[in-house]
């Protein structure tokens, strides 16, 4: 490979269909995506766009109708290394209640190294890495079901980052969860991106999440519509509200002043660059056409 | 007032070393026909003081009054009447679905206040209508519909004990924004239809700032604030602190208030942004 860059998850024109015997719909429909290692990627698109189903077919829970996906190098559909590649690639998913199983927060992190047959020593030792990973260590004798959705759901992914995953995928990890929470949980995907050198794959809703990943992948009808940087992706806005998506609320307020003729930059996501466009546009140092307004 | 309370103290595990103080003290008073706003961050008391609108729970101490009668006054059947005047939809409600048919489902609070064949007929094709749910469903099972589907079915079903008041503890959670914006409209359309008074518990602000006239923070069991969204939205780094958040652009107008500009910091929508940016420059007199 010329490319000094390497990517974990690589998938060659995939297609997927729930029942392909009965010809029914496409829920993939030739995708093509190449996701670079310690990349952080969000996956957008309104529910049955294809991305919970894209992420299941990352990791071989689900394997692909048509073409071929590659975790870490290997096939999916090469059934005798799906250990490998589950072992690679964890996953965690929206409901943290559905994912805890032991009494005991340091027992639920300590299971899947069971089943894989970790020795004890090593296991003790990944499992209280695991916990100071994701900051709840003073949480390691206590019972899940007494903590927060926030906390339980960083549980669910120490319980993933103990098997030492290449990959994580998240489907909609923050969707029950409080502000607090949230910001818990995002906090957690990014220290595990720059401290672990994990990838993130996290599948969500909300936008101001995506805006913090490094890539932004939009889905529908079981295709990739638009996918590039937050700052690129969320240009399109127009584009985003044909598909039921929304923008932050600072890449909105440009593109409705845009409308007016005022040539406020399309490329803003955050607060502080709101504040300086609008400081200059009140300024008069951007264009802006005000004879023509009609309000 | 349609639902006052009194002193309102509610104590989980009494007696137990897990005994843990939900709600303390709350005296709140909510107007008949408005549409009030919860906030507060998980574990503030939110889901407890709703259950007691409609006598899930019984008050530890204090008074809860709907529409002027105390929940809980001796007479039993006259504390059932009253209940049927809330109606109650819960988190995940499509999890509570249960009947063979979505009629049946719907029809279920409806047939329990005892009214005639035709009068529930009547309700299930009202509230079917308010929810936008294609009547063809009404026959199938709810099982066989799509999670947002689901939840409409579940919604309608209260919403067809046509009570007073409709309580709605974060009815979005869970939808992609498409699904977020359909429902919270059909609620806003059954607001203004009715004439109700809707109380809706959700975390995020820019629902909460485009739908309801006020707002109720919870925060440690008590009631911090009840007043009009502007005055709740004029505490921003109050609510920050407590673990709330502001939306994005009423942040950024705040910032720019602040920074000298003559903008107003009461900004809750990108509509309100724009315009408010556009009138300043309209005026010419920005700063």
């Amino acid at each position: 490979m010329s490319n000094i860059k390497t990517e974990i998850i690589k998938t060659e024109n995939i297609s997927f269909s729930y029942n392909p015997e009965e010809n029914s719909a496409l829920v993939l429909d030739g995708i093509d995506l190449e996701i670079e290692q310690n990349s952080f990627v969000a996956i957008l698109g309104h529910n049955g766009s294809g991305k919970s189903t894209l992420a299941k077919n990352f990791n071989g829970i689900l394997l692909p109708t048509g073409g071929k996906v590659y975790a870490c190098g290997i096939d999916t559909a090469q059934s005798d290394k799906i250990l490998e590649i589950r072992r690679n690639m964890g996953m965690v998913f929206q409901n943290p209640d559905n994912q805890i199983i032991a009494t005991v927060v340091d027992e639920d992190i300590a299971f899947a190294l069971e089943n894989l047959g970790v020795p004890h020593d090593e296991m003790v030792q990944r499992v209280d890495e695991a916990l100071e990973i994701v900051g709840m260590t003073e949480y390691k004798h206590h019972a899940p079901h007494r903590l927060s959705g926030g906390q339980k759901q960083r549980v669910a992914i120490a319980g993933i980052i103990a098997m030492r995953p290449k990959c994580l995928i998240m489907d909609e990890p923050t969707a029950m969860l409080d502000p607090k929470g949230r910001k818990e949980v995002m906090a957690t995907i990014k220290r595990l991106k720059s401290e672990q050198g994990v990838t993130v794959v996290l599948i969500t809703h909300y936008m101001d999440e995506a805006v913090q990943a490094d890539r932004v992948i939009v889905m529908d009808d079981g295709k990739i519509l638009v996918d590039g940087t937050p700052e690129y992706v969320f240009q399109n806005v127009g584009l985003l509200h044909s598909v039921a998506l929304d923008v932050p609320q600072a890449a909105e307020l440009m593109y409705k002043l845009r409308e007016y003729d005022i040539k406020v930059p399309i490329s803003v996501l955050n607060e502080k660059d709101c504040v300086e466009v609008l400081s200059k546009l009140l300024e008069g140092k951007i264009d802006n056409n005000h004879r023509e307004f009609n309000l | 007032m349609i639902i006052t309370t009194e002193n309102l103290t509610y104590k989980y595990g009494v007696g137990t070393p897990f005994e843990k103080t939900a709600l303390n003290n709350v005296s709140i008073g909510i107007e008949d026909g408005d549409y009030v706003g919860i906030i507060g961050h998980t574990g503030s008391g939110k889901s407890t003081l709703i259950s007691h609108f409609n006598a899930i729970l019984k008050p530890t101490s204090g008074r809860v009054y709907v529409d002027g009668e105390d929940l809980w006054q001796e007479n039993k059947l006259k504390r059932i009447q009253t209940r049927f005047k809330v109606g109650l939809v819960f988190q995940y409600p499509e999890y509570q679905l249960f009947e063979d048919t979505v009629y049946n489902d719907i029809a279920f609070g409806p047939k329990n206040m005892g009214l005639s064949d035709k009068d529930i007929e009547q309700r299930v094709m009202m509230a079917t209508e308010f929810v936008g749910l294609d009547k063809k469903y009404l026959e199938k099972s709810p099982f066989d519909l799509s999670g947002g589907q689901k939840r409409r079915v579940a919604i309608a079903g209260v919403m067809a004990m046509s009570p007073k008041v409709l309580v709605l503890d974060e009815p979005a959670a869970g939808l992609d924004p498409r699904g977020r914006d359909e429902i919270l409209a059909r609620i806003r359309e059954y607001h203004q239809e009715t004439k109700s008074t809707v109380l809706l518990v959700s975390h995020s602000m820019e629902d909460i700032a485009k739908n309801a006239n006020s707002i109720i923070v919870m925060n440690r069991a008590e009631c911090m604030m009840h007043a009009s969204v502007k005055e709740v939205f004029e505490k921003a780094e109050e609510l920050e602190k407590i673990g709330l958040d502001i939306p994005q652009i009423t942040k950024v107008f705040i910032s720019l208030n602040k920074l000298g500009y003559k903008v107003s910091p009461d900004i809750y929508t990108v509509e309100d942004a724009r315009d408010e940016i556009m009138r300043c420059i309209k005026d010419g007199d920005v700063k």
